[in-house]
């Protein structure tokens, strides 16, 4: 309220102090053309998270007990990795872990 | 009079109607209400039968909602002839634009006499109460917008519900609350919906769109919620839930449909889109109530790293690290309590040496590019053009100043004057009213000065005194709106401008310091802000990061910069805003292997459409979000805060 406010008495100023914030649109459908007037306009995107669903993931390391007690970074990391490396790539960054049981997470996952 | 025969009236029309076709006995102790805003007549029909089946009585606000029909029917009527007339483009269309304005005029007159919502709801429970009866579920239909309904009935809210219902507690035994309306179900809805109805089993929305009132797939999803609700509860956990909806509910995954329930043994589940997999979870609307204030200290902490007041580590294990495990782990918390805390983003600045790495790699020839047309700018007219703009903002705080010096000296002459722009304003407008050659176009226009006519190009002739009628209806009322305020305010409006002035002061030091910051730059390396190179941001810190950013946006209220140059400026805004402040970054971006992934949103400098002329606008980087909305106002430096991730100030430009 505050802030609208002071444009509200800015406005009727005799003055005008031509400021335009940024806009950044995150949503691709939105038309920017009628912002444009009043706002230094951007295209961005709709905000996304890169981080995996939390629910699956401990539905998936679950299978190993070992895993629980790993923090959330662990957790996150351990379960991207899976994803995106090989067995022996995995066999090496995670000692900690037969190399049966992470097949079997990966299969899962 | 009036008031006792409506009482009277509601006392036989509400169970009659519910019962006009209905078989089955009904318990007179169990009431549903259903609140239309908008045309939900079918919503309307599903709810009675079902009301039906559940033996209870069905009352409906308004309760003359046929009686709405009769004007929004012809109004729709003559809207979509006066479409259709458009497009055949053979005439002018005169006929089909008198007979909408007509009905359109019609239509608000009838709405414009009917008691509002709050009346009226506040009478259908009294008439509730007054036969010991109970609710037992409520439902309300229409579009809506951070839980205010509206429509042809006209709005009403969750805000105002609240305090009708605190009236009412007595018979609020409401367990199914269904809300009929665009991301009603989202999570931060079901907490506000729970406080209002705490007995609810089952609150149902969307987490989306909704659909139209007409589509089947909505009627079968009010009817299986309303119809199946106990066998819904008696569902023990999440995976016998999702066996029995997908044979039960097959609306839920046609529709972006979300819900709460609170099952058998008080176990509570969400089935809605949170930001991973949609799926029934469990859910506990008191454990995020409890841990409110350990979230808001996550929060703060994190923004101290985000606006660079700390500095995000190198080591990936210490009390960054910490803080991402205890937000991961609160994070479903986060949007039930609205707080702004992106996990996301504590993920990606606990890696942000990665980040940077990434980003700088694959924008590297870009990036190169935008060096090289730096390198053309003139450093002579651009220290002149920046010069000129702390000037106008001097002139500009010199003007705030004298004007609260003269209102807070003599407040009745300011007050005197804003009424007599508005007087002006009237005599101006009612000029154009009384002028014959502008008669057929009063319609047209609401009084707020929006365009209500068809959906059509009025015709050429007509458009320019359109534009200035409708620009004397809004002017005046926005003055006669002000003088009003400012009359009653004035104390208020006083402060406001002090607090005008004092922001004015501070965007003024944060622009000389911008503007000294750009000289240094320019006299050290020949540019005017740095590029974000994979060498510079390595060597730079967040908050020097920041400050470069913010310099970019004083750089576009320098009218030095050539279109090129500002194409750069613009390009290099979006891609770190995108990558280094909103952290839209794949998830291999937290380390750096030489081969860098293509980050979901790819703004390249070729390509980037050059927004806006460039005209002597001031930047403020940052970022305000507007949920729903999907636009984000941004701003980086001073001024003031907002609750949103880093919208802290600053104008960072001229005038």
């Amino acid at each position: 309220m505050k802030f609208i406010l002071t444009f509200l008495l800015l406005g009727i100023s005799s003055i005008s102090i031509a400021q335009k914030a940024q806009v950044l649109l995150l949503d691709e459908d939105i038309d920017g053309t009628s912002l444009e007037q009043n706002f230094n306009v951007q295209q961005g995107s709709t905000a996304k998270s890169a981080l995996p669903d939390r629910d699956l993931r401990e539905e998936v390391l679950s299978a190993v007990p070992a895993i629980e007690n790993w923090d959330e970074l662990k957790k996150d990391i351990f379960f991207m990795d899976l994803a995106s490396k090989t067995i022996p790539q995995l066999k090496k960054k995670y000692p900690e872990l037969k190399e049966s049981q992470i097949k079997m997470l990966k299969d899962k996952r | 009079m009036r008031k006792i025969i409506l009482t009277v009236g509601c006392l036989f029309s509400f169970p009659l109607m519910a019962q006009s076709t209905c078989n089955k006995k009904i318990d007179p102790s169990k009431v549903m209400l259903f609140v239309d805003t908008n045309n939900s007549e079918l919503e309307i029909e599903t709810s009675r039968k079902a009301a039906c089946e559940r033996g209870e009585q069905l009352l409906i606000v308004p309760k003359n909602y046929k009686e709405y029909g009769k004007f929004t029917g012809p109004f729709n009527e003559a809207s979509k002839r006066a479409e259709r007339c458009s497009k055949s483009k053979r005439n002018a269309c005169t006929n089909e634009i008198n007979a909408l304005r007509e009905a359109t005029k019609k239509m608000n007159d009838f709405v414009d006499a009917q008691p509002k919502f709050d009346k009226s709801i506040r009478e259908a429970l009294d008439e509730i109460k007054s036969r010991n009866a109970k609710l037992q579920v409520f439902t309300i239909s229409g579009h809506d917008g951070g839980g205010e309904f509206g429509g042809n009935k006209g709005g009403f809210g969750r805000h105002e519900l609240q305090e009708v219902m605190s009236d009412y507690q007595d018979i609020n035994e409401t367990s199914s609350v269904l809300l009929l309306g665009c991301y009603t179900g989202v999570q931060k809805e079901i907490y506000a919906w729970k406080n209002i109805f705490p007995k609810a089993k089952i609150i149902a929305g969307y987490d989306g769109s909704a659909p139209l009132a007409d589509r089947p797939q909505g009627h079968q999803y009010l009817s299986d919620i309303l119809l199946k609700e106990k066998q819904l509860l008696s569902q023990a956990d999440e995976k016998k839930l999702v066996n029995f909806t997908k044979s039960n509910f097959q609306a839920l995954n046609q529709l972006h449909a979300a819900m709460y329930l609170n099952c058998d043994d008080n176990k509570e589940f969400y089935y809605g889109s949170d930001g991973s997999r949609k799926t029934f979870k469990s859910f506990n609307t008191k454990e995020c109530i409890e841990k409110k204030s350990e979230v808001e200290a996550i929060a703060a902490e994190f923004q101290k790293y985000d606006s660079g007041e700390l500095e995000p580590p190198l080591n990936t294990q210490g009390a960054l690290r910490q803080l991402y495990n205890k937000a991961r782990r609160l994070e479903h918390c986060v949007e039930q309590l609205e707080i702004d805390l992106d996990v996301n983003a504590v993920f990606n600045l606990l890696f942000y040496q990665g980040v940077k790495e990434n980003f700088a790699s694959y924008y590297k020839d870009d990036l190169q590019e935008a060096e090289d047309i730096f390198k053309d700018l003139n450093p002579a007219s651009l220290t002149e053009a920046m010069g000129l703009s702390i000037k106008n903002s001097e002139a500009a705080l010199d003007w705030l100043k004298k004007d609260l010096e003269k209102t807070e000296k003599n407040p009745e002459d300011f007050i005197a004057e804003v009424q007599k722009n508005a007087d002006n304003s009237k005599v101006e407008l009612d000029k154009l009213l009384n002028d014959p050659a502008y008669a057929h176009l009063k319609g047209l226009v609401s009084t707020d000065g929006q365009y209500t006519g068809p959906v059509l190009d009025p015709p050429k002739e007509d458009q320019e005194k359109l534009s200035k009628l409708m620009e004397a209806i809004s002017n005046h009322r926005y003055l006669s709106q002000s003088a009003k305020y400012i009359k009653e305010n004035i104390e208020t409006v006083i402060n406001e401008k002090k607090e005008s002035v004092k922001f004015a002061e501070e965007s003024l030091v944060k622009q000389r310091l911008s503007h000294q910051s750009i000289k240094d730059s320019l006299a050290k390396d020949g540019i005017p802000v740095w590029i974000p190179s994979k060498e510079n941001l390595s060597k730079k810190t967040r908050k020097e990061m920041l400050q470069n950013i913010h310099n970019m946006n004083s750089l576009l209220s320098a009218d030095a910069l050539s279109d090129k140059q500002k194409k750069v400026v613009k390009w290099l805004n979006t891609v770190q805003a995108n990558h280094l402040q909103y952290f839209q970054n794949p998830f291999s971006w937290h380390e750096y292997t030489g081969q860098v992934e293509a980050p979901f949103y790819s703004v390249r400098l070729t390509n980037f459409t050059n927004p806006g002329n460039g005209m002597m606008y001031g930047g403020m980087s940052g970022f305000m979000t507007v949920p729903n909305m999907g636009l984000q106002f941004s701003t980086d430096q001073g001024g003031f805060n907002y609750q949103g991730r880093g919208f802290t100030g600053g104008f960072g430009g001229g005038l």
